[in-house]
């Protein structure tokens, strides 16, 4: 009886042990509660690594192979439906491409919102408060302009939600949007310190964007004004066109992101011919014929070595087994290009033709000459050839010279067609939302 | 399992000591005169016993003072025979009826007369028999409303079990299992496979250690499991020694298998004149290539024994099985030590240990463009399989060459299994026991791809492998008394209460790397570039207390009450405990004075119960908290990004169950089990939609609600006793699913067309209703709902469910003098399953796969009637997409199950050869299959683990034919 005794005595005090709260309480390995995200200089460093980590999403891969898709640069050749429909300008609310750009644009948005809504609150001599939040406020900014651009008004939030009362958010007009993203660059420009990696959000990079969302507005002596601070940057065109997706950070990349094997993008499988790729999309016959002879950017595009069609596949992408590729979103020839269109705007026909014919030089092409009735065309065709598959460029600018919607046009669709749906995901899940015309 | 608890009751009271002493000499016979082998002999009131030899005999020394032996049988009435003149006895044993059994339950056994909830079981014996891998194949057919689908015919392969319908939308539909009293780990830890390849953690328990299973079925019995037990409860009792001389038991079968069914395609020739191609005179019968006859084989040793204070049982077996598809295997060893020591008159101490090593050689299939299967049905045959130099050839081919894919890829799963259970009882006063035990279940997983560079899928990368290692640990510590008293002769009460932790810890690690020096490197040492590393540990803790009173009156009424409360990490902070009562009660009428002296009824019991069981598996184990995840990087330095939003009253799932039930048995020829059920699940584990512009896609809430209601039927009839016997076994479940209630009454898509919406089953597929093909035009029509001609997503409609209307079995036993011929068929009703595999190979050749041949059928001209649209035209797309109910079909099957021939050799002729029993036999297993289905096989599903995925045929693997010879013996 004594041993019985003693036995459950001890078994009592072991479950004893186990019946306070202490047992159940277990953290995540892998993770942290967001409350302590962001406590110091260093925490501060991790969180906008993973804000450019978001970047990496929204900008490093289908959205931007998406956005291309739906102009006329880009053919899809594959097997996935969501791209055939873009390319047919028949995409519908449920279409994952179009998702993808919409929930990784808004990811960013949050985490932006965290960062800037904590960052302030951080008492940390070690923090540059203001570089951190001229950079995400760069950051939120551009992913605005991108949003807005593939989807016309959008929900404009500004702060971190923190329950899930806070969902149901109202569109905002694209006139709006635009305006904040202007605000936002101009504030962004003033936080952020000089120099910095052309990996990273630097005062060139907003003030490349800047540029190029003043001329979206038409505020072409500002367009101006900023390309100018953006070319003073020291920046320089590389001699060779290729070298610049050659994998290093060229002499004129303004902001290009950075990618390694372990958070490696894709984007070289969709465009890459098998083995290796899949060969989702390709370039339109319309590209590949418009590069004269002389065009070294026609080595953009090569013959696909295995498709049965003798279908062609892009080359400014190319490490499908690692998917290191970097991709360029802001660089010289891009903002010299902006600069000759808003000189031309303006009626400087003269310096426009020398912006435009610096990036001519470098293609190996002859000395054009702008003027009133050709300018338009001439400096977006130079544009595409010249920016083709990189950062959705052609997208953008289809868009904001209004030729995206000929493009719908010419699919036999609906000129709405060229702003793209809202995804079915936010119409059934925000109350407070409602479809683009045409969906 | 009568014997065993009369034995380990008698241990309890301890041993007596004794003087003086006779022999006692007798047989032990049964009605037919038939000798029983181990029939148990006790002295009344001593722990003195034998069991019986071959020819029934037994002899024993009886102590003075004592002249009554009882002896018992497991499913026969107790005898007390008085040898108070010593020298012979001999008895003849009648059969009782089955209620007279001892049920296994949770924390527990109790007599199955006191058993108000619905439980069914499933003998050692019945397990014996069948050449099944897993414990889910055994089960299959064999429980009234527990419906068990076997995913593929990929060795190893996982199946789906279903007990009472799917009660979960995304918290799991698996039921928990529980070996000698200790949940087990369960589920699949493969990373890279589709579901018909899903690995089958529970493929690592050998079949012949157990002797018997319990299946929970209402809540009312399961919900001593609290928070797991939604989904029902199987309780696997294993092996055990008993007091005797050593038994050996030995077994070996060898069998092979064949495909069931293969598609018929279109040979080369025939898919160039249907394409209007020129046929180049290829044609690859890649199915005759693929295919082949695959042998299995069991070897099986166990040794059981003992005396009074010590008992054992030591089991062995090895296992191995090719699959039909070349290069598929799979192959077990196993070792199980059971073990109990009564250490002295109050203290007895148990334990359990099994050792498993399985290894598993899968062939990538299913939704897979470089699968193995899909390639051969896909790939047109106007190709060659191998060079002139007899290397495979890529020429023609669109992915990959299928056997090439199939030989020379490497998909090889290893997995080693240690559960062990170490336990003591003490007997604190009569009738009162602490039990305390501590449990482990230790899963090491280690998965192994490698594409060589001579396949197109690692031709690229010169190669490319994969490797994953999951090890997971389940502890568990449990404590309970337990105390059973007859308070007086008319009033019997049983008490348990107890407390278990329970810690659940996993740590995953992979690795992937490309570059090989050549095809002979596959380990990762020789990878040129590291592609994938990651490490993920997680787990989760549960504490729970529980309690079970049951009282029972006049042997006519019982009344059990449980209840449990499970704390787990998983909850949130607001929810972090769940409180799981249940109340049942039963009445014996046949016992009432009205039925008592009826020769009609023998028995009739009336049980009825309620009870509230949890679901916790789909829960994430950090669900509820806001979290922000590492490995959020950039430019190789480490970064994290908020990833979830907060939800502090997270919970189990709850359901609540009612059951009323009736056991009968009648005329001593006739038993059976009637049951009526309704479950209702509330508080559903939805990933609530919410808009992503908040950042977020969704978050896990406690919304929706789920019913199920059925019933179920289980019939015994004995047609013929005596010389020649005949028994058949009839059963019956129907089942009626809805999903009562979504967040926001918001419906969602599931799977290819699977959809979930209020007031409909779970998954009913969606899309469009086809009206056939028009004879005119050779299109197919659809019901355009509201009439605004146009066919689009405004005309998706409910074209099927994926749940039967019924299920059932049906087993007949014969036997004659030593034969046996057992026959068993399943049947499943009124389900559809969407035929996927068509999508592609019925496309009207709009995509360059290869078609069967239901299109040289195909509509040509006008005025064709045929149910297989035209080849081409302009609506090819419409004609094949895949949203349409063209693709769903009636997945209604009759299955030929299984069919053994056995004979038990003579005890005369046996006996020369020093063996106490031999049995041969010849089985056959999946011999027929009747059914509408187009496809390979109706049981098939491409997603089997999946909740939401249901009756989805995509690609995959069907059912093997097996035929094979076995022997069983013992001495």
């Amino acid at each position: 009886m004594k041993y019985i005794i003693k036995y459950i005595s001890l078994s009592i005090l072991a479950i004893g042990f186990f019946a306070c709260e202490g047992p159940l309480e277990l953290d995540p390995a892998q993770s942290i509660d967001s409350e302590q995200l962001i406590t110091d200089a260093a925490t501060a460093a991790v969180a906008m690594n993973g804000l450019y980590s978001n970047a990496q999403d929204l900008w490093g891969g289908i959205t931007t192979i998406t956005m291309d898709v739906g102009t006329d640069i880009t053919d899809h050749i594959g097997t996935f439906p969501n791209w055939l429909d873009i390319d047919n300008s028949e995409q519908l609310p449920d279409n994952t491409g179009i998702d993808d750009s919409w929930i990784n644009g808004y990811a960013l948005v949050y985490n932006a919102n965290v960062v800037l809504a904590v960052v302030p609150t951080v008492s940390d001599p070690g923090l540059d408060v203001n570089q951190a939040l001229g950079e995400s406020r760069a950051l939120r900014a551009w992913a605005y302009y991108y949003i807005t651009n593939i989807f016309g008004d959008v929900p404009l939030i500004q702060s971190p939600i923190s329950t899930v009362d806070e969902v149901n958010v109202t569109k905002s007009s694209q006139g709006d949007v635009v305006n904040f993203i202007i605000s936002e660059l101009e504030q962004a420009l003033g936080e952020l310190g000089d120099g910095g990696s052309a990996n990273r959000i630097t005062k060139g990079g907003v003030n490349a964007m800047l540029a190029k969302v003043y001329a979206h507005v038409g505020n072409w002596s500002m367009a101006s004004a900023a390309a100018d601070r953006a070319i003073s940057g020291g920046y320089a065109l590389a001699t060779d066109y290729m070298s610049i997706f050659d994998g290093s950070v060229s002499s004129e990349a303004i902001f290009q992101l950075d990618f390694n094997s372990t958070d490696a993008n894709s984007i070289s499988f969709y465009y890459w011919d098998t083995p290796g790729g899949r060969h989702e999309v390709g370039p339109s016959d319309m590209i590949r014929n418009s590069f004269d002879a002389n065009d070294v950017r026609a080595a953009s595009i090569t013959a696909a070595p295995n498709s049965v069609n003798a279908d062609f596949q892009v080359t400014k992408y190319s490490d499908f087994a690692l998917g290191t590729d970097k991709p360029i979103l802001l660089r010289l020839a891009d903002v010299l290009l902006i600069k000759a269109e808003a000189q031309a705007e303006l009626g400087n026909f003269g310096p426009a033709s020398d912006y435009l014919n610096m990036v001519r030089a470098r293609a190996g092409l002859g000395d054009a000459t702008l003027d009133a009735g050709n300018f338009k065309d001439m400096i977006l065709t130079e544009r595409m050839k010249e920016l083709a598959w990189e950062g959705g460029h052609r997208f953008i600018d289809m868009q904001r010279t209004g030729r995206a919607a000929n493009y719908a046009i010419a699919n036999g669709e609906d000129a709405c067609k060229s702003v793209w749906p809202i995804p079915r995901a936010e119409i059934d899940a925000n109350t407070a939302m409602e479809q683009n015309p045409c969906y | 399992m009568k014997k065993l608890s009369t034995i380990v009751l008698i241990l309890f009271f301890g041993s007596i000591t004794v003087f003086a002493q006779r022999t006692v000499t007798g047989t032990v016979k049964d009605a037919s005169d038939v000798p029983m082998i181990g029939a148990n002999v006790i002295v009344k009131g001593t722990t003195t016993g034998t069991i019986t030899d071959i020819d029934g005999n037994y002899s024993l020394v009886v102590p003075d003072g004592f002249n009554t032996l009882v002896i018992s049988y497991t499913g026969y009435g107790d005898q007390e025979i008085d040898v108070t003149n010593g020298g012979m006895a001999s008895v003849i044993l009648t059969e009782g009826t089955l209620l007279d059994d001892i049920v296994v339950v949770g924390y527990g056994s109790q007599q199955k007369t006191d058993v108000s909830g619905s439980i069914s079981q499933v003998d050692g014996d019945d397990i014996q028999n069948k050449s099944i891998v897993s414990i889910d194949g055994i089960l299959q057919g064999e429980v009234p409303g527990l419906l068990v689908t076997s995913n593929s015919g990929q060795p190893g392969a996982g199946m789906s079990m279903r007990i009472r319908g799917n009660s979960s939308i995304n918290a799991g539909n698996e039921p928990l299992y529980v070996i000698d009293g200790i949940p087990v780990t369960t589920g699949d830890f493969s990373e890279q496979y589709y579901g018909g390849m899903d690995h089958n953690v529970l493929s690592d328990i050998n079949p012949s250690d157990i002797e018997s299973i319990e299946v929970l079925k209402d809540a009312a019995s399961a919900s001593i499991y609290g928070s797991r037990a939604s989904n029902g409860v199987v309780l696997i009792t294993t092996k055990r020694g008993f007091n005797g001389d050593a038994k050996i038991n030995f077994g070996y079968s060898r069998g092979s298998q064949e495909a069931n069914r293969t598609w018929d395609m279109l040979s080369g020739e025939q898919y160039a004149e249907l394409t209007g191609s020129d046929w180049n005179g290829k044609n690859a019968d890649f199915f005759g290539a693929l295919y082949r006859t695959a042998p299995i084989t069991q070897y099986d040793l166990g040794v059981s024994g003992g005396d009074l204070k010590t008992k054992y049982y030591l089991g062995g077996s090895f296992f191995d099985q090719d699959g039909t598809i070349l290069n598929q295997n799979f192959n077990r060893i196993s070792g199980r030590m059971n073990f109990d020591h009564s250490a002295n008159d109050w203290l007895t101490l148990n334990a359990g240990i099994n050792m498993v090593k399985s290894e598993t050689n899968v062939v990538q299939s299913d939704n897979n463009i470089y699968g193995a299967l899909s390639l051969a049905i896909l790939q047109p045959q106007n190709v060659d399989i191998y060079k002139e130099d007899g290397s495979y050839n890529f020429d023609g081919m669109f992915f990959e060459n299928p056997i090439a894919t199939a030989v020379e890829k490497t998909n090889k799963i290893n997995s080693r299994r240690t559960l062990g259970n170490v336990g003591v009882k003490a007997q604190i006063i009569e009738g009162l026991a602490f039990n305390s035990k501590v449990g482990l279940d230790i899963t090491d997983f280690n998965e192994r791809i490698y594409n060589p560079v001579t396949t197109s899928q690692g031709g690229g990368v010169d190669g490319a492998a994969f490797l994953n290692t999951t090890s997971a640990i389940r502890t568990i510590f449990q404590n309970y008394f337990d105390y059973q008293r007859s308070l007086t002769s008319s009033i019997g009460l049983g008490l348990i209460a107890g407390i278990d932790f329970e810690k659940y810890n996993v740590d995953n690690t992979s690795l992937a790397g490309t570059g090989f020096p050549s095809a002979e490197f596959q380990y990762l040492a020789s990878a040129a570039e590291y592609t994938n590393a990651a490490q993920d540990i997680t787990g989760n803790r549960l504490l729970s207390y529980y309690g079970r009173a049951n009282f029972s009156l006049y042997n006519k009424y019982t009344v059990t009450g449980t209840f449990r409360a499970d704390g787990s990490s998983k909850f949130g902070a607001n929810n972090r405990y769940g409180y799981f009562p249940s109340i049942s009660a039963g009445w014996q009428l046949d016992k009432e004075a009205f039925l008592s002296e009826s020769s009609l009824i023998d028995d009739l019991k009336l049980r009825v119960s309620f009870g509230l069981t949890g679901n916790q598996q789909g829960l994430g184990n950090f669900a509820s908290r806001g979290l922000s995840l590492g490995g959020n990087n950039y430019q190789g330095s480490a970064g994290v990004a908020p990833n979830s939003l907060p939800n502090a009253d997270l919970k189990w799932e709850e359901t609540s169950e009612f059951n009323v039930g009736l056991d009968f048995g009648i005329l001593s020829r006739v038993s059976g089990t009637f049951d009526y059920y309704i479950k209702n699940t509330n508080d559903l584990l939805l990933n609530r939609p919410l808009p992503p512009s908040s950042g977020f896609t969704g978050i896990d809430q406690n919304v929706g609600k789920m019913k199920n209601s059925g019933v179920e039927l289980g019939l015994n009839i004995d047609i013929l006793k005596g010389e020649i016997g005949w028994d058949l076994g009839l059963q019956f479940a129907k089942n009626t699913n809805e999903v009562v209630e979504l967040f926001d009454g918001q419906g969602f898509d599931a799977g290819f067309i699977n959809r979930i919406d209020e007031g409909q089953p779970l998954s009913y597929f969606y899309g469009w209703k086809s009206l056939g093909v028009d004879p005119a035009t050779g299109d197919l029509m659809f019901e355009d709902i509201n009439g605004d001609g146009d066919i689009n997503g405004d005309d998706y409609q409910f074209i099927g469910s994926p749940h039967p209307d019924f299920t059932g079995s049906v087993k007949s036993g014969l036997s004659f003098k030593g034969f046996t011929l057992d026959a068993f068929l399943n049947f499943v009703q009124g389900n559809e399953v969407l035929n996927y595999t068509r999508v592609f190979n019925e496309d009207g050749l709009r995509r360059g796969f290869n078609n069967n041949t239901r299109v040289l059928d195909a509509w040509k001209e006008a005025g064709d009637q045929t149910d297989v649209f035209r080849i081409g035209g302009d609506n090819a797309a419409m004609n094949g997409a895949g949203t349409s109910s063209h693709w769903v079909e009636d997945g209604s099957f009759v299955r030929l199950k299984a069919v053994t021939l056995g004979y038990q050799l003579p005890a005369s002729v046996i006996e020369r050869a020093g063996l106490s029993g031999l049995r041969i036999y010849v089985s056959g297993e999946n011999l027929a299959l009747w059914t509408d289905y187009l496809g390979l096989d109706p049981e098939a599903n491409f997603q089997g683990t999946s909740n939401l995925t249901l009756g989805t045929d995509f690609l995959t693997q069907g059912l093997n034919k097996t035929i094979k010879f076995g022997v069983i013996g013992s001495f």
